[in-house]
């Protein structure tokens, strides 16, 4: 783990990684929410035309 | 092509094909960004001047660069939409708009990140990062304008002529360190050369292209998604919803 110590820069190089792969997971989450909102709100308004 | 365009721009068509095409972005996103972090973590060495923070380059640049190839796949994809009237042309532009301002968002604080340790400060008024931020303000009037109308077609009119008109930005953006006296250094990546240790370079390309696949990716399956709602009145999107077989 040496390796991955990063001298002083630690806290920045590790923090900078870590808001990558938070704003790739919010991208995705919110992509996902938002596909299980549009079906959900187009079977509603299928059934009520039923 | 214009044929194959034609077809594939046609919504029906596009929902069947870009539900192909998703894992196609997907598994070489995953894939490069496991290698990248790899060459950006391991492989690559400290710069002889910047230390270990260079590694915060990996990350900055890659953003930096999407945050401007997004912008201008946006501005011709409201441009085709405006000239040509293709529905998808308007979906694309729409959906892009988020995941730009994410990686402006990204590039701004991971920027603000490195040059904590090597300027000494968070932030400067350079001409650099104040386009940079004037972008990220243009994807945000961008969604408002977008969501500020009821019709579809008024907010794509609307928002694209915005979009258009702010590609002014971009070239702004990209020559700022060569037409002010910047504290930003200026690119050591352009077409004709490249002046970095090459490790370093292929730690910055392998990022930028897992940051281009997933662009597409997240673009296609957020299209899909807003193609059923601008559709919803069609037929074959009942048949997708009812069928259960979106």
């Amino acid at each position: 783990m040496e390796l991955l110590s990063f001298d002083k820069y630690a806290y920045y190089i590790w923090f900078s990684y870590f808001l990558t792969f938070a704003i790739i997971a919010i991208l995705f989450i919110r992509t996902r929410f938002i596909h299980k909102n549009v079906i959900t709100q187009l079977r509603v308004k299928y059934s009520r035309g039923k | 092509m214009w044929k194959w365009i034609q077809a594939f721009a046609s919504p029906q068509n596009f929902y069947r094909i870009s539900k192909k095409l998703i894992p196609w972005f997907l598994y070489p996103f995953i894939a490069l960004i496991l290698v990248g972090l790899y060459w950006a973590l391991i492989v690559s060495p400290p710069d002889y001047q910047q230390g270990e923070s260079v590694r915060i380059m990996y990350v900055h640049v890659p953003a930096a660069w999407m945050s401007l190839f997004i912008y201008v796949v946006m501005a011709i994809a409201g441009a085709i939409g405006l000239i040509w009237q293709i529905k998808i042309a308007n979906v694309v532009a729409s959906v892009s708009a988020p995941i730009g301002a994410a990686f402006t968002f990204l590039a701004l604080v991971t920027g603000a990140v490195w040059g904590k340790p090597m300027w000494g400060t968070w932030w400067v008024w350079d001409a650099r990062l104040t386009s940079e931020l004037i972008l990220l303000f243009l994807y945000l009037a961008y969604m408002s304008l977008n969501n500020a109308f009821d019709n579809p077609k008024t907010a794509a009119k609307a928002s694209s002529v915005l979009a258009i008109v702010g590609l002014v930005n971009i070239p702004i953006i990209y020559y700022s360190v060569e037409w002010w006296n910047s504290l930003h250094q200026g690119s050591s990546v352009s077409v004709t050369k490249v002046s970095m240790q090459i490790d370093m370079f292929y730690a910055l390309l392998l990022i930028s292209f897992a940051f281009k696949f997933l662009y597409g990716a997240l673009v296609l399956m957020r299209a899909r998604d807003e193609v059923l709602v601008r559709e919803q009145n069609s037929r074959w999107v009942k048949a997708i919803i009812t069928g259960g077989k979106e």
